[in-house]
């Protein structure tokens, strides 16, 4: 399977949504803010975006996965990456996807630190 | 007791290194990195900073304390305050260290109104940090496990 990543655009986010909505589901999360399109267009389709978010499109233009991320900072180890999700649509599991979009992240930020997020427990 | 908070200068590297190794001696951690008077320099008193630190003083030149600070973005929350060392010195027990460590941690918080947490890490068996921690309002996640590599030259797992 061939893939193509880039930036999100605002075309992507029921995507996004629904995305987020199947992570939070699977850690039996209840967020205490959920993602809405107000929130993705003010944190992240702005001009000083507080987030990043970058989608992985398939050979037909169909999107498989995106990564949502940030920037953080850890004392001993200088500027990092902070994971917040990573979707894979469950037609594109297995793929190698997750770990495309892990090296996509790794080569666009190449003076970080470290790639860092959280999961829930039960996630296995 | 009269806290008063303000930024971090470069006469206060030496404290924030000292401050920074004794939290290291109690929760020794697995990098081979640790914080340097460069990276201070380079990484918060620039003009661009990438995280920020905050000095708690008792009396004027006397610092009791420090948070040392970014911010972080959660997709089900949003933007929040990230705490990446929180120092108090012994010094300060019996003068009220949860007072300092709690105005630090909340002065901060009203710098950044947007702020819709305060989200920080220790080690899970580091009872004194938890407790300290939980002392000044913020309570353990219960069920969250924190991932990540430094490894940026590995590869990748297929998923």
């Amino acid at each position: 399977m061939s893939f193509h990543i880039r930036p999100a655009v605002e075309s992507d986010i029921p995507f996004i949504l629904h995305g987020n909505i199947v992570v939070d589901e699977k850690s039996h999360y209840q967020a205490p803010d959920a993602l809405s399109v107000e929130r993705l267009k003010r944190d992240i389709f702005s001009d000083n975006p507080r987030a990043f978010i970058d989608v992985a499109e398939l050979n037909e233009g169909e999107l498989g996965a995106f990564v949502f991320y940030s920037y953080c900072y850890y004392a001993s180890e200088g500027e990092g990456i902070w994971v917040t999700n990573l979707y894979i649509d469950p037609l594109a599991r297995k793929t190698g996807l997750g770990g495309a979009l892990m090296e996509h992240l790794k080569s666009k930020f190449p003076t970080c630190s470290g790639i860092y997020g959280a999961i829930a427990e039960k996630i296995h | 007791m009269n806290i008063t908070i303000r930024p971090a200068k470069e006469s206060d590297i030496q404290f924030i290194l000292d401050g920074y190794f004794l939290i290291n001696r109690e929760t020794p951690m697995q990098t081979a990195n640790v914080l340097t008077s460069e990276k201070i320099k380079r990484d918060v008193l620039s003009p661009n900073p990438k995280a920020y630190i905050d000095i708690a003083e008792i009396n004027p030149g006397e610092p009791m304390g420090f948070i040392f600070y970014s911010t972080v973005y959660y997709a089900s929350t949003g933007q929040v305050l990230w705490v990446t060392n929180l120092y108090v010195d012994p010094f300060a027990q019996g003068r009220g260290i949860a007072s300092v460590g709690k105005m630090l941690i909340w002065n901060t918080v009203k710098r950044i109104p947007d702020a819709q947490g305060v989200y920080g890490c220790t080690e899970h068996n580091n009872h004194n940090a938890i407790n300290f921690f939980s002392r000044i309002g913020l309570k353990q996640f219960e069920h969250f496990l924190m991932i990540g590599t430094n490894d940026l030259q590995g590869e990748p797992e297929s998923d």
